[in-house]
């Protein structure tokens, strides 16, 4: 997804559910700090690298994709952008090195989605928008994975658009090109994608990296035939995922909002959201590459206040002028410390299940090691709690 | 507030039902088989050219020696280069239709393969293809007996022989498959004509 939908719409989503103003805009902003959170971001503010939630593409070209590197690059991208759908899947016929990978995939109402907000209760507005943006991420980017992978996120010639034509739908064949600077075409479908590359683990091949930037689009539907599917074929309907994921996003803050209220999958919230159907239905079919202008819009007349235009530099100004002790209460301090938590949490479900595609895992406050120095931070916080 | 979202709420038109019975898959691996196959054959018309070019090239000053044994002394005053253009054009006029034929057949496959055109006339065309080649290979593998059991073989041409029966087994084995597929795509699409119109 992108920012008019991780900002713009989780601003929507959290005034809906009931907070307030402020509180809107602070998880829409940690919503969509997910997408901004790198290592060179974090260096240069002098945050803990091990709570980026994201590589830039410069870092991905420096990436190695030998075995810790593919680990590394696993945990961020499983972590937060693809959170896989069922790590027990089981499939026939297949060796454990595929199977591993299969059970990445990202889809809708996983029980680590129950898990990824969960963790988010009493952590804060910024957890909050943490746990948004994952939940967002599992409705665009299902039926891909977020470990580099040609056998499970390789697209081929056989993708198809279905556009709207008056009662029904005609289809039309997509035509992908891999010139980064050219603007994705929707008049004429043209979309950028990411070159082929024969190499199983190459970085091409992460992610929904072979069908571009098209999944991130709500108005796109389409048909294709995934590498994992064996030969089967599925439709992507983004208006209608899109949908849910706004009633789902309402529906979980309310639930962290309300003590005692657990969240559920398949759950949405679409009597709140009914008054407004129509506005947000119309802006998910519009054809355009971003929304922004749209949703801003919706969210000023929902609340009445004028959205801020997203920005970090205020996270930034207020961490790095912030004494050490007191950096982990600032709003980039807090969203550090989601981050580290969603990280561990996702990386420890999946070694847990045998899968040693996002490292090893390690329970620190078990085993009593000190640990890394970036989790120290994490543990810490726990302890806090705990007392 | 715990519900799915009802009826009235997707107002969204529906998306069209896929076909994924085991039917449609089948169909669907064959057209991918058709697909690769085809680019296959197209490729491997680049080794045929790059052997048939290089063995005239290599092997000219034989040539020239054979062609003036046959002619006799017809040919004296015919100059070595002349006669090695003259075998060149007549190599590339072979390797022409060799790769007219292996375009119309890969081109047709992959046309199969993406349900654009549905023509038949590859298929035959593709049944000559893999008797050439197994004429070819059977010469190969006669030639790189030979060069095994000669005391004084030329150094590399054993290689060179083994190279080709390898290349040449591939390429008939993907024209085998080819076919193959080729035939279930028209069986499947047959059934699915037939389904239609007793529906």
């Amino acid at each position: 997804m992108q920012l008019d939908f991780h900002y713009y719409a989780t601003y929507c989503a959290a005034f809906i559910a009931g907070y307030s103003h402020e509180e809107s805009v602070i998880i829409a902003h940690s919503a969509q700090f997910v997408d901004d959170c790198s290592r060179t971001f974090l260096n240069r503010v002098g945050g803990p690298l091990s709570a980026a939630t994201t590589q830039l593409q410069l870092e991905l070209m420096d990436a190695n994709t030998d075995l810790v590197g593919l680990q590394d690059i696993t945990r961020i991208w499983a972590s937060f952008h693809f959170l896989p759908g069922d790590l027990y899947a089981t499939r026939k016929k297949c060796s454990k090195r595929y199977l591993r990978k299969y059970r990445l995939i990202c889809n809708v109402n996983s029980d680590l989605l129950i898990d990824t907000v969960e963790l988010a209760r009493g952590k804060g507005l910024e957890a909050a928008g943490l746990a948004m943006h994952v939940l967002a991420d599992t409705w665009a980017h299902r039926y891909f994975a977020g470990t580099p992978s040609l056998v499970i996120n390789n697209t081929n010639y056989d993708f198809y658009e279905i556009i709207p034509d008056g009662e029904g739908f005609k289809e039309r064949n997509i035509r992908f090109n891999h010139n980064p600077a050219a603007k994705d075409d929707p008049v004429n479908g043209s979309y950028t994608n990411s070159l082929f590359q024969s190499n199983e683990n190459s970085i091409m091949n992460l992610g929904h990296g072979r069908a571009g930037h098209f999944p991130d689009y709500s108005f796109a539907r389409y048909r294709y035939m995934p590498a994992w599917g064996e030969y089967r074929e599925f439709v992507k309907d983004n208006p209608s995922d899109y949908k849910h994921a706004f009633g789902q996003m309402v529906y979980a803050l309310k639930c962290l909002k309300t003590e005692g209220q657990r969240f559920q999958t398949d759950c949405y919230a679409d009597e709140e959201v009914l008054p407004w159907i129509d506005t947000i239905e119309q802006i998910l079919i519009k054809r355009q590459l971003d929304a922004n202008d749209d949703w801003k819009a919706f969210a000023a007349s929902l609340s009445g206040c004028p959205v801020p235009d997203y920005s970090t530099d205020h996270l930034q100004e207020e961490y790095m002028a912030a004494d050490q002790e007191y950096r982990d209460h600032t709003i980039l301090g807090r969203f550090i410390i989601a981050a580290l938590a969603q990280k561990s949490m996702i990386t420890n479900r999946i070694f847990s299940s045998g899968n040693l595609l996002a490292g090893i895992s390690v329970d620190y406050n078990k085993r009593g090691f000190k640990g890394i120095r970036d989790y120290r931070k994490l543990m810490k916080e726990q302890r806090r709690e705990d007392e | 507030m715990n519900s799915m979202i009802t009826e009235n709420a997707h107002r969204f038109p529906q998306v069209p039902v896929i076909d994924n019975s085991p039917d449609h898959i089948k169909l669907r691996k064959s057209q991918n088989t058709l697909v690769i196959v085809g680019t296959g054959i197209i490729v491997f018309g680049f080794w045929t050219v790059l052997k048939t070019l290089g063995k005239v090239y290599l092997n000219r000053s034989e040539y020239i020696a054979q062609i003036r044994e046959f002619a006799g002394t017809s040919m004296m005053e015919v100059s070595d280069n002349l006669i090695f253009w003259v075998l060149l054009f007549l190599a590339v006029c072979y390797l022409s239709l060799g790769i007219v034929t292996r375009l119309i057949i890969g081109l047709s496959a992959i046309s199969e393969g993406r349900d654009r055109r549905h023509g038949f006339i590859y298929l035959p065309l593709t049944v000559l293809m893999i008797l050439l080649g197994l004429h070819d290979t059977v010469y190969s593998i006669d030639m790189f007996i030979n060069t095994v059991t000669e005391t004084e073989a030329e150094a590399g041409s054993t290689d060179f022989h083994m190279a080709s029966v390898i290349i040449q087994l591939t390429s008939i084995i993907m024209m085998i498959q080819m076919i193959f597929s080729a035939v279930r795509v028209k069986k499947y699409r047959r059934k699915k004509r037939k389904k239609k119109e007793e529906n």
